[in-house]
Formats: structure tokens, sequence, C-alpha cells
């Protein structure tokens, strides 16, 4: 008996790649899902991109076996805890590679000259509330996270794709919503903004169910306090990280967007108010 | 320590914090820490005035001064902001002759 072929989905950003390999088709199925606008084919006739890490995951009688080079330790679980993992490890892989970037905890979209990061905990909100925005005709740089170029404020597209929390509209506790099952955004790929966009404004987003949608003003210091919070690559960065988070809190116009409707949320910042200034719907 | 001599400890900024300016704020950071702080107008104007020469009171007339306020209104805020940065280690206390608070 042969043993089974091992495939190799490659995901790329920024001249770098992640490779991932299995022959489990499953596994490759589900990167292919998850990394949909980042996957590329393999290279022919050599590599151009840089290959900064590679996954390895074997299926076993009671689940998969998930390795990364370099790795000391390898980890086990269902699919599910796989598909979890592969998000993780890749990310954290281009992360590392792009040190010299502020990467936030955050989802952002493009209008128009328009530039907006979306930082949020997890559970906020902000996946949902990106893919409204998407379809609300808004372009998608991220929906997990956000690497700004800190010398132009502008943010790289990581497009992985959106996934949002499936539940009751209702406030959960933390472990409550870290429970929940998530389904893929929709994501056409002409929505896929391809090229770094200047971000012009952050918007906090905090999901409260029973409430439309409702934008307030926030502080310079409490944007660059919750700026450095969801700073992915802190320990890296440092004191830069804190010059940062205070020059863009200070630069940037920053707000609060609580909401129970992400399509009234949607409107809210597409419309007028949200534009210019504090508004409540 | 009580009040009174709270007003003749002498408050230093603690070496190293990292400042990043806001519009009204300051935004501090002990570097190794995983925590920053944001200090609203009036605990910034304390923070700059701890040099570790200036007592508790010295910093209350300055800035009643500055604001044209009471300096008895001025001293509970600076008495205050002095123990939430002492009690966030920004801070050192000392008395006058130097012994540390």
């Amino acid at each position: 008996m042969t043993a089974p072929d091992v495939r190799t989905v490659r995901v790329r950003f920024d001249g770098l790649c992640v490779s991932v390999e299995s022959s489990a088709p499953e596994v490759l199925a589900e990167v292919e899902r998850a990394f949909r606008a980042m996957v590329v084919d393999p290279p022919r006739g050599g590599d151009v991109d840089t290959v900064v890490a590679t996954l390895s995951v074997t299926r076993l009688d009671d689940g998969y076996e998930i390795s990364k080079s370099g790795a000391e330790a390898a980890e086990r679980g269902p699919l599910a805890e796989v598909r979890r993992a592969i998000r993780y490890h890749t990310t954290r892989a281009f992360l590392e590679a792009r040190t010299e970037w502020f990467w936030v905890h955050a989802a952002a979209a493009r209008r128009g000259g328009r530039g907006v990061l979306l930082p949020g905990s997890r559970g906020s909100g902000k996946s949902t509330l990106v893919t409204a925005l998407v379809r609300a005709g808004w372009r998608y740089l991220s929906d997990e996270a956000v690497p700004l170029d800190p010398a132009s404020d502008r943010a790289v597209p990581f497009p992985l794709t959106p996934e949002v929390r499936m539940g009751p509209r209702r406030s959960l506790s933390r472990e409550a919503v870290s429970a929940l099952c998530k389904r893929e955004g929709a994501l056409d790929r002409s929505a896929i903004c391809r090229e770094p966009a200047r971000i012009t404004e952050i918007v906090f987003v905090r999901f409260a169910p029973g409430v439309s949608a409702i934008l307030e003003p926030v502080t310079a210091g409490e944007a660059a306090l919750q700026l450095l919070d969801g700073c992915l690559n802190f320990q890296h960065l440092g004191p830069r990280a804190v010059r940062y988070a205070a020059e863009a809190a200070g630069r940037l116009a920053a707000r609060r967007l609580t909401f129970g409707d992400e399509d009234a949320a949607a409107r809210l910042l597409d419309g007028p108010a949200g534009a210019a200034g504090t508004a409540a719907s | 320590m009580a009040d009174s001599s709270f007003a003749e400890a002498i408050p230093r900024r603690i070496d190293g914090v990292l400042e990043a300016g806001l519009p009204d704020e300051l935004l501090l950071h002990v570097p190794g820490d995983s925590t920053a702080s944001v200090l609203n107008a009036t605990a910034r104007a304390v923070w700059e005035l701890c040099d570790g020469r200036r007592s508790v009171e010295a910093i209350a007339r300055e800035l009643a001064q500055r604001f044209d306020a009471a300096p008895g209104e001025i001293l509970t805020s600076v008495r205050d902001a002095v123990r939430d940065l002492a009690r966030l280690q920004l801070l050192a206390l000392s008395s006058p002759d130097g012994t540390p608070g």
C-alpha cells in the first residue's frame, strides 16, 4: 500500500510565504478556506517568495497533529482545533517576519479616501462589522490582524477569510463567546483591497445586544491605551509601540462604535455623521 | 502616611519612564512592564513638577499660582495624584531629610 501523497498549500503575504503540508485533503481544504484570498499556486522554477514557516499536519486515528518548523512541540486536536492553530501559526509567522510594523488585533476597511481601523477584543464584533461594511460597498483589508506601517499610517492588506460568530443576539460571558461556532463571512474577491491603505480614523468596536448603533468620541489617551492593549507584537516594539500609539491617537480621529445591528452600524459609519463626528442611531 | 506629613513628602519621577505626549494628556510606560498609564491634564502638571526637589505642598502652591486657585483646593488634588502615581510605582517618595517614604 503506498503512502498517501503529501500536498502543499502556500499562503502569501508581502513577499513572504507560509507552507502548509498534509496528506489529508480536508486539512488543505481548511487552509484554502481560511486564507482564500492569500493562497497562491506553487512556484514554477524556484521560489520568489521567502518561506518563513512550514506547518505539517498529520492525520491520526483520533485527530490531527500539527507541527511547525523550528518548534519543539507539536499540537494535537480535532479538525476545528487544527483550523484555529493554522490561522494562529500562519499569522504569527508573518508577524515575526515583519516586526517593524505595529500589528494590531483589529479589522480594517477602506472606502475612497477613508481607511478605518476597527480594533476590538475577541468577540467584540469586528468580523461581523467588517463583513457588513463590505456588503455596504467598503473594501476589505482584514478581520483579525492589521499590520500598520508607523511611518505612514498605512495598513498592509492581510485578507484572511473573515469568520463571524454565530450565536444568540444577547450578552454572553467571555467563555460563552469563545465557545460560539463561526461561519465564514461572504467575501467577493473584487471587494478585497490589495494595496496598502492609509488609516484615517480609528473606531473601537463593541457589540451590545439591543443597541442599534451609537458612535461616541474617545479621548486620545483612551485610544492610545486601547491601541497598546491590542498590539500583537508589543514584545518586539516596546518603546516604539508606545510612541506610535500616542502619535496615532493624537493624529487620527478616534471613536467607539457600540452596535447590536451591524447593518445599522455600517450605515452610521457610511453616513455624514460617521464621516464627521459623533452620531447616534 | 498622614496627610500633614504627606504634604512634606518629596516626590521624584522614577528613572527610565517613557513619556509620550498626547493633546492634553500624557502616556507613561515603564520599559519591561506590561502596563501603561494615561495622565489627564491635572495629573500631567503634577507629574512634571515631581523633580525630587519640590514637596507635595510646594507643587500645590506652584499650581495654585499657575491656575489662580486656592492652595487648599489644589493640595487635595495634588496629594491624590501623587498617591496614585506612587501606587503605580511611577514616583518615589522621600521625606525632607532624604529618608525614603
